[in-house]
């Protein structure tokens, strides 16, 4: 279902990919031989977006828009690579992929909501429902009661985003590795790769602190319906096991009949 | 105390979890795309398998409170 949020999470994406590949796919269309394959990389991201928004999925619009900047990349004319040549354009680039991805959690929050309902009606279903959950979550309830928990993974964030800006910019090695791998556009290189980790790094912090923080109690609960689902399997396989084993008794005990005679 | 322990583990998991992310920009760096993303693959494994643990962690301790 596609609603309010999930609109203005596109803006940020769009202005993403006119940064990188406007110019490029422009000049593609202007040319007397138009390369289709050119063009179909460049608005690729495009139609990935578009997908992700029609379905209504939060990893098609994050990993799959993202993944879907690649191909372009790849066939993108060194002239045009210009707008990840100026430490600034990288510096926008970055807000741009956070404002994204922020945009995204925030929707993500509603869809979880959703279906935290139907969780909810089938944790009543075996008697472990505690309580309605109604509407959104404001941000410092989801921290409420386990500030430690989360101020320690806070510090795990800090400490991954001084490793990934260590070793994408002042690691001696690496840049001599740049330097020889990408002779003549290592600034590329390097702003590549620093927009890319930053990707990389949004996600940590997504994984490890914005969606804990959304499910905790979703995720206690959901703990709880599997431990029950469990022991009821678990009656249920054991009931089967006597089955069968009186089954093979009598069997057994019929065949030992038979010999006997 | 098993929360607290299983809680350290998980931050164990995280802290360790950067010596993947600066290997994957390593590699990225000598253009050995497949290592980068293998690297990078270790990487999210640790940091999920950590998050979940010290889940596990912070669930323990909420029951014996």
């Amino acid at each position: 279902m596609v609603d309010k949020r999930s609109v203005w999470m596109v803006v940020p994406g769009i202005a993403i990919w006119a940064q990188l590949f406007l110019g490029a796919a422009l000049a593609e269309l202007n040319y007397v031989d138009t390369r289709m394959l050119f063009l179909a990389a460049y608005f690729l991201p495009l139609i990935v977006m578009a997908v992700g928004f029609w379905i209504g999925r939060t990893g098609w619009l994050q990993i799959g828009f993202v993944g879907s900047l690649l191909p372009a990349f790849l066939v993108l004319p060194k002239e045009d690579h210009l707008a990840l040549d100026d430490p600034l354009a990288v510096l926008w680039l970055c807000g741009l992929v956070g404002l994204y991805l922020v945009m995204g959690t925030d929707w993500f929050s509603g869809a979880r909501l959703e279906s935290d309902e139907v969780e909810h009606e089938s944790l009543a279903s075996v008697g472990l429902e505690e309580g309605a959950n109604g509407g959104r979550r404001p941000v410092a309830a989801m921290f409420s009661g386990h500030q430690q928990h989360f101020v320690s993974r806070f510090v795990v964030s800090l400490w991954l985003f001084c490793v990934i800006t260590y070793a994408v910019f002042f690691d001696t090695g690496i840049q001599a590795t740049i330097r020889a791998a990408f002779g003549g556009s290592e600034q590329i290189a390097v702003s590549f790769l620093a927009v890319s980790m930053f990707f990389v790094w949004c996600m940590v912090v997504y994984m490890m602190i914005v969606v804990p923080a959304m499910n905790l109690e979703y995720d206690q609960r959901r703990l709880q319906l599997s431990t029950v689902a469990m022991a009821q399997t678990r009656v249920r396989r054991l009931a089967g096991l006597r089955i069968f084993v009186l089954v093979l008794l009598s069997v057994a005990a019929g065949w030992a009949v038979f010999f006997v005679q | 105390m098993r929360g607290l322990i299983y809680d350290i583990i998980g931050l164990g998991f995280m802290f360790a979890s950067g010596y993947f992310f600066y290997r994957c920009v390593e590699f990225l760096a000598q253009k050995d795309y497949v290592a980068g993303l293998i690297a990078l693959i270790a990487g999210f494994v640790m940091v999920r398998a950590g998050s979940e643990i010290s889940k596990l962690g912070l669930f323990i301790q909420r029951e014996r409170s």
